[in-house]
Formats: structure tokens, C-alpha cells, sequence
């Protein structure tokens, strides 16, 4: 096959890793801001479809379809997102005469309707949350109440934002309840219409991975747990899903391939669920029908390959296993590494990455290598950490170890976030819900680590120079003086740290890693340096802070200036007659603003303030003869806020 | 090329007791230095002062302006040691090279805590020293300048001779003429001929509030006209940089100055010192086999027993390999190619009295190194050529010359380190001050006359008793006489008094000496290959 793979990031090399591995030849499609992404160059062949505006790239059906034809293509693997679960798309993929690795559009289709998708469900005996909707007489409603069980949510049916909603725990309640939420819903949406449904108190987010073929066959591959979500994002996810009561786990697993079936669903696909902790209970929220992000967990516990199952039954080929041989080995935890500031409100973050560092014994799916921008354009999830260990308990602990050592610097990350979600008890305990994330205080942005990193350039300086004397770092100075050894570094916020290094601890250069002696024990941390481009990151409890080194020329030198004012005074620089004085004692003056105009010679010339600062004085008037140096106008030292060149009132 | 096999007990009781009589000798060279650097009457409480103003401190400003985590080879840091009342440590001067943008430099920067910075003799003749060093190395100069003029009190050995102040912009004027910049940062007091620093200086830079350059100071302008004027509004750097324009930037800072410094640098277009010539011959350096630190225990701590050159030599030398030349003929020089941190050098070192076969083995080995364009390095350890009649009637008078006249007119660079005794004519054909190496340096076991003290006492007793004219000498005038002369070489033959006088260009522990030398070689490579001179004229 020639696989076209209508999708971009980490998604796009993962499938072209299996492509490939099958003896598949592979076809990426790329807009612009994508062209030195890895994908593209690991691709067989590649196509720029469009500028970054989605419309006109990985959104165009018909430049991809164009692409896939001027290829000539023979199959698809839309990957995730994007294009992924448009029955269009799919059917024009068909309709094209390529193979769609994925299932059969007309399943597509249905499950993306959410109605559609639960009355199959409902159809198939799977659970759905119980709720009313059918009558708003509030007798029927208090009786549906009744019969859902407490507590039940009443929530507007125009709803959104959380308005119009009340949680009623008992009976008693209802009437008052209802009464406010009709109201507020009135206000909110000028509709007061209401839906009764039943209210899962302890939410929890888990789904069943399932595989078919063309040939009505279909197995389930276990479950998933991924309550750790954000804003409805997952965040961390894990296979299996932990501590469900057995009747939980088995019906979660029934009723997926139950519901798959009835479809004759004949690819890889995810039937996700809510289950409310406190019952065990279970009820089904929609269907998948793509391969998923955190489909990694699942590979890892079973040892199958998705992407290559996917591509089988495309292709017409029966599953290679039934139920019975599939085996669930270990426990797998994946956290998705996104290109954001989790103090900033989780904003989205562009930058290039300078470094990279990628532990040992982990699976590291990445859109990006080391040098490669992160465009503003596209999702903020920019890798994927996967670890595996024999049991839970065990896999929670090398999540944690590969979150000490991995690097990806030069953007900021939610590395560090990942790193303290870790070591939150109701992780380690694996007892979550949803609104786990919604509730927590999240933790401070740790402090620049100004001494690890110095001592990080520092040692890897002292080992890489080589050669002549002069290459030689260090205290060779013949004399018992210690070398004054300063290092500047700058943070991301652009502060400059003075780093005294004969201050910082001594360290050891292990190539990935400072080696650092505290009191006898020899501690290493996990560091990365480039020499060339003087950067340094080091990992600080997950975080991957980045510096910048900063040559002290640059640092100290006086920046170049024009004009002829200094901090306090505008001064005649030749004898001149004086045309204009624009300013004011009293007035707010920005470097660069002209302060006084004199003639001389025919021309004018225009003395501008240096800095910002405060007019005191202005000593001259139009038609004033002046010598060289007299001073013309003073200034007051400006203050602080208004040092400010933002402030609004120097903005003029 | 085979690696020196060692013959050194480790192990051995001479060992162990040469090696601590030699820690001895290091520990009084540290603890000296350490007076240079911080040391003397009323030395803390000048620093402090100087901090309380806001200035760096010498050797910080230094570090304050080479790249970071790189090398700085300070000379002569005990000069002035002895002299003066012992109250002008490091002859208030400190001198050496560092890289800026990885090109080296010569820097010469004053030490305002020392007597204000002002120039002692010493003083005077390390700050030509440097320039000789930058001239002959090819290397711009940085001044750091915060000094308080001549020390008046000694001005007749300061101010008229050649190689005094005068010489001194001579020489500056004359480097900047070569293209060699001269960069001038004024962080203090440039009075009367010390304003000719920075006047001469390519750039300079002032500093506010503390850089001052005037001919004639406050005091000195008003005993002339009367006039009391602030020393910032008669020589401040707004008035240099704004007005006078002697000054070319201002600083507010030190660090201000040294950033704008370094900025120049960046313009000077100056070899940096990666940027080797292909005339001297390098390859990536390898480490010695045997520990530096093993030098300890081979010098004798009693100064009439040798010690073998080769074992020092296989100490300094890269992977301590050496292709000896000639090593069955002349057996008391030895002589021998090398590697010292990668460049090829070819060396000389005594095993003790320099006969006539090993004059004219050197002189042969000379040659050759002129020829192939290899570096000569010179490690003196003699008590001179052999003196009696058969000595004489083989010559040794015209085969030392022949010695003494290649390493005269030797071009290509030469280096000496006196690992042990340099007496007599044995100092001139190995290559002493008075022959011009581009670096000279000296162990603390080194020992520096015309004789040894041994020697002298017998010789000049002879002859101080011959002078007292038949009068007939007592036992115990013999003694004083013979005490007296001991005492003159004991003192004057000493380390100490040798570098204090600037007849090296520092005292050096053994152990930094592979560091030291391949600084200086690495500072030739970047250097055209020097024109080689014509044949000599050797008298057979």
C-alpha cells in the first residue's frame, strides 16, 4: 500500500513508524508552518497542501484527495482529530476507489451523531445516564426524579456555562430546586424548558478499546482510565483503568464489544463511558471511531500494534487473534506533554525546541526533534510520554523517574505539572474523577534554578574544551588567586542571573547528567547544554528550565544610543538659534522624543531625550542663540512607573 | 616517538624526603604570592577602603574582563619581593595575558592598593616587561589604569633612563603603530605622564566618578595658579568624554567598562588564539604518563646531588615522549624533541657541568631547530662550563661560544625555565634573561649567579686575602670574609631576589610548568613564522 496519512504531529510519524515497519510506503501531507517537521521528512513522499489556515490544509478534502492522487496513494489513515471522524472525508476517500483505514463511513456517521449513537447504544443494552426530558410538568419531573434515584441533576435544556444547573441530593429539595434553575435558566438562555438526569457524583472517565475487521469479527482490548482531565482535555492517561469492582470492568468491557458489534464496527475504535465511583454503575457516552491519542497504553499492556491492526483490516485481512488470545500484561501510564504554561491558565506556548532529552526505558512519541518550532497553529500537544512496569503501583514510580529526567526545553511546557500530578495521593492511589483537575490547587512555578544550571555549563565546559592550553578552563593562573567565575544566565521572563560559580557546588560532567556531591552522596541531575548556542536546561522538579547564557559584552555594555541628551540634560551641541521647544516643565518624555529643535548652517536639527524622564526645566525659547554645551533643557530622574514605556501616559 | 622509561622511586626514602623539603619551598612560594596578592602594612585596610569606594579589586577587574573559564598566565607576581621596605607587594602592577573573544591580550592594570597604585622601579620595568612581551608575541595591550603617578621618592630610577617611564609610551606608541591595539580602561587616577596611557591608547574608556586624567593634579594646579579646583571637573569622564574628547566612552560602571570593553575587542581584528599557523607543527596534546607532582621528590633537596633532566623532562612533555638526539655523545646536555600540549618544541636541559662536546652537541642541536623552524626550550640546571687545562686546551672557551652565539641568533621562539642551578657562562648559552627568550620562568629550587656560593666564598676569599697585601690575616678575619661573601651569593643567588628584580617572568610552581609553557607556545603559533636569520660566523 501507499498510505496517505491526512494528518500532522506525532500521529503522522507514529503511523508512518508502522507503514513503514509493514513494508508500506507513506505519503505526508503538509501545510506551511509544518515544512521542517519530522513527519514530512520521515515520510516516503510528501505533499504542501496549503498555508496554515485549516480550511485549506489538513481540513481540505479536496487538496488531500488531490495530493493522494498526484501520489498515487492507494490508501488513507486519517490518524486523529482533523478529518478523522467526517463521514465526507471518508467517503470521498472510498469514493475515490483508496482504501479508508478506518471504519466503514456509514458508522462514522451514525456514531457522530450523539442521538444516533445513544439510542444504538440504549438498542444494545448498553447503559445510558438515566434522564427525563420528555414532559416539563413538574409533577413528572419530580416523579422521574423519584424513579433516576438521588441525586439527579436539574439542568436547563438551552444549558451551558454552568447556568441553570442544580444538584438535589433528596426529594424534599426538588420543588426549590427546580424553581431556581427554571428561573436562572429564564434569565440565563430565556428558556426555562429542564432535563432531569441522573447526577454522578464521583465521575469517572473510562473506555474500551476495540478492534474489528471487514469480516464481522471484533474483539475488545481492556479498558482505560482517563478521569485526569482538564477542561474536558485529558491529561494522563492509564490501561488499565484502576480499582473497578470486577462487575464494573467486565460489563465496561461486554458492552463495548456488544455495541461495536451491533454497528459491525470494522476498525480500531474507543466506546468511552462515565462511571460513577460510588456504584460501580457505568453508562455510555459516545464512540470513538478513530484511533485514539492514549492509544499507547492499551499497546502497551497487550503488545499489539494498533496502527497495524488498522491497517490489516483496511486491507481486508481477518484479524490475526481472537478474544480468547488476547493478554493483558503490567500497567501503562501516558502523560500528554503540551506546549503550554500551566501558570499562565494552561496558555498555549510557541517557541523552538533547544533541547531534548528523552529518558531510557520510556515510549516518547514527539511531533517535534531538537530544532524544530512550535507554530501557534495547531493543537499544543507536542509529545507523548508513555511508561510501562509490572503493576501500578510500580509504573506510577517510573512515570515519576522518567518526569526527573526528561528535557524539552526552549518552550515551555506542562512537564513540570505532570511532574507534581505524580505525586498527588489521589494519582497514586489511582482514585480520581474528573473533576479531580476542575478542584485541585495547582502548584507554583518553582524558581530558576540558577546555580544547577551555572554549575551544568560549567562542568560540561570544563569537559568538552579541548585542545591547546588556552582551551584549557579553569584556574590556570599560576598564582593562589580564585578565579572570579561568573556565569549570566537569562531566564525565560529575560531576567539575567549573576551565577557565581566558585558559589555553586562542584559537578561532574556525565555527558546527560551533572553528578553533584552533597555532604558524601553523589547526586545527579538531569541536565542538557549546548555549547555552541550557549543554552543551558536543567530539569527542576519536572520542569524543563531553559537559560540562555549571556556574554557579558552584551550584558554589560551600554546600549547604543542616538541623540545628544544624557540621563539629565539636553545640551547644545554646536552653536545654533533655537526653533522649537516642544515640551513643557512638568511633561513625561520617552528616549526618542524630540525635546528642542536648533538650526544652524540651513538645517535643523532635532535633540531628542535619551531615556525616559520628567521635564524640570526648559532653559531656551524660540529665536535663542546657543553655544556648544549649554545646556537647554534638564530633566527630573523619571519615576519608577513611569520608567515604564508602556504606561499609558507616555503613549502619546 | 617512545615515552621517557622513569627510573624514579616513588617509594624510595630520597623520595619521600626530597618531596618534603619541596613542599616546603612551595608552600613559602604560595604563602609569598599570597602576600603579593592581599599582603603587607596596612594592605587590608587599603582594600577595604578601595571596596568602600565601589572598586574591584586587580585581579578581579581581570577576571572581569577575559572569557569566562579560561586561562590568565600572571607574571612576575613577586616582583618587588624584598625591596622597598618589603612594602610594595607585587610592585603594585600586576601583568599577564588573558583571552577576550578568544584573542590574548597583554594586560597591565595597576593595583590601587599598593601605595595608591604609584610606580615603584619595579613597577616601571614590569610594565616594559609586558610591553617587550606583547611586542615580541605579537599581542594588542589592555592598561587598566588606576594609578597614582610615579613614586616620587625614587623618581631618578624611574623617570630619565631608557626603559623607564619614556620607554614605556615609546613602546606604546610604537605597538599601536604595528596594529597592535592599545586599549586603555581608566578606573582611577592617570597623573602628570600617566595621562600619556590613556592619551596614547587606541580607545579608552572612563569610568564616572572614579576615572581621573589630568597632567597636572588639584594639588599641582594650585601651586601653580592658585586655582582650587574638583579633581572630576578638571579631569572627570564627562569632561574627557564630552569636552576634551581624550576619553572616547563613559562608563557608570566598572562592569559598564569592561562589557564596552570587550565590545572593542570585538573590533580589533586581532588572530584569536585558535587561529594556528601552519609553521609550528601541533597535534592533538596528550597527557604526561607520570604525574607532575612526582617532580617534587626528583629534585634533590640537597642542591650538589643531581638529578636527571629526562625524569623532569618526562614529566613536562606530552605523553612524556621524547626523541633524544645525540644521547651517546655530550652526555651532560641533553637534547631532544618533543611535545608540549600539542606543539612541537625541541629541548635543552643540563645534566649537569656543560663540557666541550656537549657545547657543540647543543650548538648542533640549535641549528637543527633553527632549520626545521622548532621551538627551543631551555631547562637550565648547571654550574657552567668546565673550567682546568684540559678543559681550556680542548677549547671549551670557543665551543661554549659556539654555543652562546646560535642561541643568540636562534629566531625561532625560545622559552627557559631554571629547573635548578643557572650559573656563570652557563646562564648565557642556556639562554638567560640576557638572551632574550620569549618567556623566562624559575622553579623556587633555582639558584641564580655567576657562581655557586660555594664557589665564591673560595674564590673571593683567595682573592680579597690576596688584596690585603702581606698583611697577615687572622683565622677569624678569614671566617667574617668568608661569611660576608656566602652571605652576598646566599642572598643575591636566591629565587626570590632574582624575581623580585624582574630577571624572570615569575617564579612558578614545578607542577604548573607544562601549563605555563603551553600557554606561551600556543601564543607563538598564532604568530607568522618568524624570518629566519642568516649563517653565523662560528669561530672553529
Amino acid at each position: 500500500m501507499r498510505i496517505l496519512i491526512a494528518n500532522r504531529g506525532e500521529i503522522a510519524r507514529r503511523i508512518i513508524r508502522t507503514a513503514h515497519r509493514l513494508g508500506h510506503e507513506t505519503v505526508a501531507v503538509f501545510a506551511e508552518p509544518d515544512a521542517a517537521s519530522p513527519f514530512v521528512s520521515e515520510a516516503t513522499m510528501a505533499v504542501l497542501i496549503g498555508p496554515a489556515d485549516l480550511a485549506q490544509s489538513y481540513l481540505a478534502i479536496d487538496r488531500i484527495l488531490a495530493a493522494a492522487s498526484q501520489t498515487e496513494s492507494t490508501a488513507v489513515h486519517p490518524g486523529y482529530g482533523f478529518l478523522s471522524e467526517n463521514t465526507d472525508f471518508a467517503r470521498a476517500v472510498v469514493a475515490a476507489g483508496l482504501t479508508w483505514i478506518g471504519p466503514k463511513p456509514d458508522v462514522v456517521e451514525s456514531m457522530g451523531s450523539k442521538i444516533e449513537a445513544r439510542r444504538i447504544a440504549s438498542g444494545a443494552g448498553v447503559p445510558i445516564i438515566p434522564g427525563f426530558d420528555e414532559s416539563q410538568d413538574r409533577a413528572d419531573m419530580a416523579a422521574a426524579a423519584e424513579r433516576i434515584g438521588f441525586p439527579v441533576l436539574v439542568k436547563a435544556a438551552a444549558g451551558g456555562g454552568g447556568k441553570g444547573i442544580r444538584i438535589v441530593h433528596e426529594a424534599s429539595e426538588f420543588d426549590h430546586a427546580l424553581t431556581e434553575a427554571i428561573s436562572e435558566a429564564e434569565r440565563s438562555f430565556g428558556d426555562g424548558r429542564m432535563i432531569v438526569e441522573r447526577y454522578i457524583q464521583r465521575p469517572r472517565h473510562v473506555e474500551v478499546q476495540v478492534i474489528g475487521d471487514r469480516h464481522g469479527n471484533l474483539i475488545e482490548l481492556g479498558t482505560r482510565e482517563c478521569s485526569v482531565q482538564r477542561r474536558y482535555q485529558k491529561v494522563l492517561e492509564e490501561a488499565p483503568a484502576p480499582n473497578l469492582p470486577d462487575q464494573t470492568r467486565q460489563g465496561l468491557r461486554t458492552s463495548a464489544s456488544e455495541l461495536a458489534r451491533s454497528i459491525g464496527y470494522d476498525s480500531a475504535g474507543t466506546v468511552e463511558f462515565v462511571v460513577d465511583d460510588e456504584s460501580g454503575d457505568y453508562f455510555f457516552l459516545e464512540m470513538n471511531t478513530r484511533l485514539q491519542v492514549e492509544h499507547p497504553v492499551t499497546e502497551a499492556v497487550t503488545g499489539l500494534d494498533l496502527v497495524e491492526l488498522m491497517i490489516r483490516s483496511a486491507a481486508g485481512e481477518p484479524l490475526s487473534l481472537a478474544q480468547s488470545d488476547v493478554t493483558f500484561e503490567g500497567h501503562a501510564m501516558e502523560a500528554r506533554i503540551n506546549a503550554e504554561d500551566p501558570a499562565a491558565g494552561f496558555a498555549p506556548q510557541i517557541g523552538t525546541v533547544t533541547h531534548l532529552r528523552v529518558p531510557n526505558d520510556v515510549r516518547w512519541e514527539s511531533a517535534v526533534e531538537l530544532g524544530n518550532d512550535i507554530s501557534p497553529f495547531y493543537d499544543a500537544m507536542i509529545a507523548k510520554l508513555i511508561v510501562a512496569g509490572p503493576d501500578r503501583a510500580a509504573t506510577v514510580r517510573k512515570l515519576a523517574v522518567a518526569l526527573d529526567r526528561v528535557i524539552l526545553g526552549g518552550v515551555m511546557t506542562n512537564l513540570g505539572f505532570h511532574r507534581w500530578l505524580i505525586d498527588q495521593p489521589q494519582i497514586v492511589d489511582g482514585t480520581v474523577t474528573t473533576r479531580f483537575l476542575d478542584e485541585a490547587d495547582l502548584p507554583a512555578t518553582p524558581e530558576p534554578a540558577t546555580a544547577l544550571a551555572g554549575a551544568a555549563w560549567s562542568a560540561c565546559l570544563n569537559e568538552q574544551r579541548a585542545g591547546h592550553a588556552w582551551a584549557r578552563p579553569g584556574n590556570i593562573r599560576l598564582v593562589p588567586h580564585e578565579r572570579a567565575r561568573t556565569v549570566f544566565l537569562r531566564d525565560r521572563e529575560g531576567t539575567v542571573h549573576d551565577v557565581d560559580l566558585n558559589a555553586s557546588p562542584d559537578a561532574r560532567w556525565l555527558g546527560r547528567e551533572i553528578e553533584i556531591s552533597e555532604s558524601g552522596v553523589l547526586r545527579r541531575f538531569s541536565v542538557s547544554v549546548d555549547l555552541d548556542a550557549g543554552s543551558v536546561a536543567v530539569n527542576v522538579a519536572g520542569h524543563s528550565q531553559t537559560f540562555e547564557v549571556v556574554d557579558r559584552t552584551e550584558h554589560w555594555a551600554p546600549e547604543a544610543t542616538s541623540g545628544h541628551g544624557h540621563a539629565g540634560a539636553i545640551v547644545s551641541p554646536f552653536p545654533a538659534v533655537v526653533t522649537e521647544t516642544p515640551v513643557q516643565p512638568g511633561d513625561h518624555v520617552n528616549g526618542g522624543d524630540v525635546v528642542v529643535v536648533i538650526e544652524a548652517m540651513k538645517m535643523l536639527h532635532s535633540l531628542k531625550a535619551a531615556g525616559p524622564g520628567i521635564v524640570a526645566e526648559v532653559r531656551v525659547a524660540p529665536g535663542d542663540q546657543t553655544q556648544t554645551n549649554q545646556t537647554l533643557v534638564t530633566f527630573e530622574e523619571p519615576e519608577p512607573s513611569d520608567a515604564d514605556p508602556d504606561a499609558p501616559e507616555n503613549n502619546q | 616517538m617512545q615515552p621517557i622509561t622513569s627510573r624514579v622511586d616513588p617509594g624510595s626514602p630520597e623520595f619521600a624526603t626530597n618531596e618534603a623539603a619541596y613542599h616546603d619551598l612551595v608552600d613559602t612560594l604560595r604563602e609569598r604570592m599570597q602576600w603579593a596578592i592581599n599582603g603587607g602594612e596596612g594592605r587590608e585596610r587599603s582594600i577595604e577602603r578601595h571596596l568602600e569606594r565601589g572598586k574591584v579589586l586587580v585581579r578581579d577587574r581581570i577576571d572581569l574582563v577575559i572569557d569566562d573559564n579560561t586561562p590568565f598566565i600572571e607574571f612576575s607576581t613577586l616582583s618587588g619581593y624584598g625591596q622597598y621596605d618589603n612594602e610594595v607587594p607585587g610592585g603594585g602592577i600586576i601583568t599577564g595575558i588573558g583571552l577576550v573573544h578568544g584573542v590574548p591580550y597583554v594586560f597591565i592594570a595597576n593595583d590601587a592598593t599598593v601605595k595608591g597604585g604609584s610606580l615603584v622601579p619595579v613597577a616601571i620595568k614590569k610594565h616594559v616587561r609586558a610591553q617587550e612581551i606583547a611586542e615580541e608575541n605579537g599581542l594588542g595591550v589592555i592598561y587598566l589604569v588606576d594609578s597614582g603617578g610615579a613614586f616620587l621618592p625614587l623618581q631618578d630610577e624611574i623617570f630619565p633612563d631608557k626603559d623607564h617611564f619614556g620607554g614605556s609610551f615609546f613602546r606604546q606608541a610604537r605597538l599601536s603603530a604595528q596594529g597592535l591595539p592599545q586599549l586603555s580602561v581608566v578606573l582611577g587616577g592617570c597623573t602628570a605622564g600617566g595621562a600619556y596611557v590613556p592619551a596614547l591608547s587606541d580607545e579608552v574608556i572612563m569610568v564616572q566618578g572614579i576615572g581621573r586624567i589630568f597632567l597636572g593634579g588639584p594639588p599641582i594646579v594650585k601651586a601653580a595658579l592658585g586655582e582650587i579646583i574638583d579633581p572630576d571637573e578638571l579631569g572627570g569622564a564627562e569632561l574627557h568624554t564630552r569636552t576634551s574628547g581624550v576619553s572616547d566612552y563613559m562608563a557608570d560602571t566598572e562592569r559598564e567598562a569592561y562589557g564596552k570593553l570587550r565590545e572593542i575587542c570585538e573590533t580589533t581584528g586581532q588572530r584569536s588564539i585558535d587561529d594556528r599557523q601552519a609553521w609550528l607543527d601541533y597535534t592533538e596534546p596528550e597527557a604526561p604518563l607520570h604525574p607532575a607532582e612526582e617532580i617534587y621528590g626528583i629534585i634533590s633537596a640537597d642542591d650538589r646531588i643531581p638529578f636527571d633532566a629526562r625524569e623532569i623532562i618526562a614529566r613536562i612533555v606530552d605523553g612524556s615522549r621524547f626523541a633524544d638526539f645525540k644521547p651517546e655523545w655530550g652526555q651532560s646536555i641533553v637534547t631532544g624533541f618533543a611535545r608540549i600540549w600539542g606543539h612541537q618544541v625541541g629541548i635543552i636541559a643540563n645534566n649537569g657541568i656543560i663540557f666541550s662536546e656537549s657545547a657543540l652537541k647543543a650548538t648542533h642541536f640549535i641549528e637543527l631547530c633553527e632549520q626545521r623552524r622548532i621551538p627551543l626550550l631551555f631547562l637550565q640546571n648547571t654550574s657552567g662550563y668546565m673550567v682546568g687545562k684540559d678543559s681550556e686546551a680542548g677549547g671549551i672557551a670557543k665551543n661554549g661560544a659556539k654555543m652562546v652565539s646560535a642561541v643568540a641568533n636562534a629566531t625561532v621562539p625560545k622559552y627557559t625555565v631554571l629547573i635548578g642551578g643557572s650559573y656563570g657562562a652557563g646562564n648565557y648559552g642556556m639562554c638567560g634573561r640576557g638572551f632574550n627568550p620569549r618567556f623566562l620562568f624559575a622553579w623556587p629550587n633555582s639558584r641564580i649567579a655567576t657562581m655557586a656560593a660555594d664557589t665564591a666564598e673560595t674564590v673571593l676569599t683567595d682573592i680579597r686575602v690576596g688584596g690585603l697585601k702581606g698583611a697577615d690575616t687572622t683565622e677569624e678575619q678569614l671566617a667574617q670574609i668568608r661569611a660576608e661573601i656566602r652571605a652576598q651569593y646566599d642572598t643575591q643567588s636566591n629565587p626570590y631576589y632574582a624575581t623580585s628584580r624582574l630577571w624572570d617572568d615569575g617564579l612558578i610552581d614545578p607542577v604548573h610548568t607544562r601549563d605555563a609553557l603551553g600557554l606561551c607556545l600556543a601564543l607563538a603559533a598564532r604568530q607568522d613564522e618568524p624570518a629566519p636569520g642568516r649563517g653565523l660566523v662560528y669561530r672553529m
